[in-house]
């Protein structure tokens, strides 16, 4: 029973940590840059930008 | 429909933090030009459907870098309903000169005077109406530090934009320019938006390249244009670019004689100006700016008695992370039963792994915190102008330096700040050798070798970022030489603030930003690779059955450190120590914090912690010897970076050929560095022995001196 818990405990939170890098991913973000989300956001935001207009 | 409002004016007048003050964000605000090199958006606070638009800075209408024209593109193509304009009170000539040019764009425009408040202190005086008056605008005081007089302008700026009511452009133009305008606007004005005329007209009379191409005009068309400019241009004896320039100027001096009072004599030194005298001396500029390191890197990093960081640092890593943590964690799991192997992962890989990382927070706070302080007061734009003179005298743009200081933070926004060069020879030279500056990342790196092997001592952390100086520069002569990067260096034009009392909102929210997202890496990125290692050390083959094993030299993880060791040997990495140490590079580039954790994990496995918990760090001294650990630590903080900075090298260069010749670049001169210091500084220390790498670290030596002292490559030698 222990072995569950400890295990589910974990698991939650690996589940969060992975959350938390996809959505700083998908968020334009990135988990490896230690207070610089928003320069990111905005460059990726930058680059999906030209890479739309290069579609088009 | 929603309103927009664009925050327009030059670099470092203050637009971010308004930015924040307006729409309750948290962009981060640097005392120095070129922060904001992207436009931002956020919703304005107390109004609906108010956008508001942060644009970098910009000197002019008439772009020359990257982020100039960001904001140029914004202005002309995305039409926003107002421009709030931000001028710096404290220098309104020079800041006029945009103003200028955002009223012939036809837009409402309320203008803001910020650091109203240093006018004050100055004893100076602007005659707001009078300058309303000449601008042909309405004109509000502010202070975006004190959030002082913000909401009459936004109330302001608000009205305009919903009732789209502007005031007459200035007439800033006079006699034969005002006839050449005339009649380019009556040959184009079927050719652009009517409401752009003016300012098609003036781009157009200024032979603007990027308009003459929009507009397209007739053929015919252009000659009668060129005409009229020609025309002007021999009456007024100059060239059309400067015409325009000279009458902005005209204007701009004749409206400030009349609107704003100088106190004092003409030239009046101010407080700025004495400290500067002193802190950007010829002499003394340098050594101060050591001292400066020197102190901020004792008190975070150091052994003495106002060593804060270190206190904080030494009681999380014996009592919090030594004691507390685990024997709660040990209570937990005791009491729920769980098996060993679980035990083993809770205990030695997360715990170990995570708390090793978390163990330097208070140190990464502290250095943080005095950073912020000295980029609050303006002292690290000083820092900028002292580098520029020294980059110069070896053929570097000074412009390198901007991005150099955004990445003692994060290498990732140091490499995106490149974009402010605009020769891209020296905006390459600058990706490639902005991730040497030790990040917040690396800290940890640092904070262990300086706290386990040398007793605390803050020479060992200042060396490490004056090693990150010395390498930039050494690269950029070096690489400089070479064709793909020569060429006369970009000029560098930066205002130096005044200095005024560091804001605590801006210093604590920026010391609790890098706080946050270091406790944030250690708790996703580092968390998830500590159970990986934990798994792969905690692991191996034995007679040819996979099972968990005791000793962790025979683990999977070691069979993959041992495998690759070997490339290694050069830099001191032998014995026991040498598959530890070369895992530890690898998983640093996953993040740099992820080496600490490695060696949490690696040197926890075995379990044999004291009480104290501390005895880790002893271990990891015991491996490494001072030579050793100071050899180990210039290769990581000089090798290839993290891969989120890889990415962002991989966005800035924009070919695979670049970045991977990049992280090559910088791994290879990591590797020399450190072989060099290892084999020479450890045979002169008795830490190394005579061999073959000895005679290899000379030649490499020699080979590096010849490669910075050598003719390079000059365009001008081959006309």
């Amino acid at each position: 029973m222990g072995d569950i818990i400890v295990i589910s405990v974990i698991l939650f939170f690996v589940g969060l940590a992975v959350r938390s890098m996809w959505k700083d991913h998908k968020n334009g973000g990135c988990a490896g840059c230690s207070g610089c989300s928003h320069n990111c956001g905005s460059c990726h935001s930058a680059c999906r930008m030209n890479s739309n207009k290069a579609k088009a | 429909m929603s309103i927009k409002i664009a925050l327009a004016g030059n670099p470092n007048c203050g637009k971010t933090s308004l930015f924040n003050v307006l729409t309750g964000s948290n962009q981060y605000v640097g005392n120095w030009p070129g922060v904001t090199v992207e436009k931002k958006e956020g919703g304005l606070k107390g109004y609906e459907d108010v956008i508001i638009q942060d644009l970098p800075g910009i000197y002019s209408l008439s772009p020359y870098s990257p982020e100039e024209v960001v904001t140029r593109t914004y202005l002309v193509n995305q039409h926003p309903d107002a421009i709030l304009n931000i001028i710096d009170g404290t220098n309104i000539e020079r800041n006029l000169y945009l103003t200028t040019q955002l009223l012939d764009l036809g837009y409402p425009v309320v203008i803001a005077v910020n650091m109203m408040d240093l006018v004050r202190k100055n004893g100076d005086n602007i005659d707001i109406e009078k300058l309303s008056k000449a601008m042909g605008c309405p004109v509000v005081e502010i202070s975006a530090l004190k959030n002082e007089g913000i909401d009459a302008a936004v109330e302001k700026v608000v009205e305009l934009a919903k009732n789209h009511t502007h005031g007459d452009a200035p007439h800033v133009f006079k006699g034969s320019v005002e006839h050449a305008l005339a009649h380019i606007e009556e040959s184009i004005e079927n050719s652009v938006d009517k409401t752009y005329l003016r300012w098609y007209a003036i781009k157009l009379f200024e032979r603007d390249e990027i308009v003459q191409q929009e507009v397209n005009l007739p053929a015919d068309v252009m000659a009668h244009v060129e005409q009229h400019i020609r025309d002007c241009e021999a009456e007024m004896d100059d060239d059309a670019e400067s015409i325009v320039a000279d009458s902005r100027y005209s204007y701009i001096s004749d409206v400030c004689s009349r609107a704003v009072k100088k106190s004092g004599e003409k030239h009046r030194v101010t407080l700025s100006g004495k400290i500067d005298k002193i802190v950007t001396n010829r002499v003394l500029a340098l050594p101060i700016f050591a001292g400066v390191m020197f102190l901020m890197y004792a008190i975070a990093m150091g052994g003495y008695s106002f060593s804060i960081g270190t206190m904080g640092t030494d009681w999380a890593n014996d009592v919090l992370f030594g004691q507390w943590v685990p024997t709660l964690f040990d209570s937990i799991l005791t009491s729920l039963g769980v098996s060993g192997w679980l035990y083993g992962l809770v205990m030695d890989g997360i715990v170990a792994g995570v708390g090793a990382v978390l163990g330097f927070v208070p140190q990464i706070l502290v250095l943080s915190f005095l950073l912020s302080i000295l980029e609050d007061v303006g002292y690290m734009s000083r820092v900028a102008f002292i580098m520029d003179r020294i980059l110069r005298k070896f053929g570097l743009s000074g412009k390198s330096i901007i991005p150099m200081l955004v990445a003692t933070g994060c290498g990732v926004p140091g490499i995106l700040a490149s974009r402010t060069i605009e020769q891209e020879n020296d905006r390459k030279i600058t990706v490639m050798t902005t991730g040497f500056i030790p990040c917040g990342a690396k800290m940890p790196i640092i904070g262990l070798f300086a706290g386990a092997v040398f007793g605390n001592s803050p020479l060992v952390a200042t060396s490490a970022f004056f090693i990150g100086v010395m390498a930039v520069v050494i690269s950029g002569v070096i690489l400089k030489k070479f064709k793909a990067f020569a060429g006369k260096p970009a000029p560098f034009v930066m205002e130096l603030p005044e200095y005024h009392l560091p804001s605590a909102r801006n210093v604590l929210r920026s010391t609790y930003d890098r706080g946050m997202d270091f406790v944030k890496r250690a708790t996703t990125i580092v968390l998830l690779s500590s159970i990986v290692l934990w798994f792969l050390q905690g692991y191996g083959f034995v007679d040819g059955a996979f099972m968990a094993v005791e000793d962790p030299n025979v683990s999977l993880l070691a069979a993959i450190g041992k495998a690759i060791a070997w490339i290694f040997y050069p830099l001191g990495w032998a014995g026991e120590m040498a598959w530890k140490a070369t895992i530890a590079t690898f998983t640093g580039l996953i993040a740099k914090e992820q080496v600490v954790s490695t060696f949490g994990t690696l040197y926890n496995f075995a379990g044999e912690l004291s009480e104290a918990g501390d005895e880790i760090w002893a271990m990891v001294a015991a491996d490494f010897g001072p030579v050793r650990a100071y050899s180990f630590m210039i290769f990581q903080l000089l090798c290839a970076p993290c891969f989120a900075a890889m990415g962002a090298i991989r966005r800035e260069m924009g070919n695979m050929k670049w970045t991977v010749g990049t992280i090559a670049y910088m791994c290879g001169f990591a590797y020399v560095i450190s072989m060099i210091v290892y084999q020479l500084a450890g045979l002169m220390l008795g830490e190394a022995t005579l061999s073959v790498f000895t005679f290899i670290a000379v030649a490499a030596l020699i080979a590096l001196i010849y490669l910075v002292c050598r003719k390079g490559y000059s365009p001008e030698d081959k006309k």
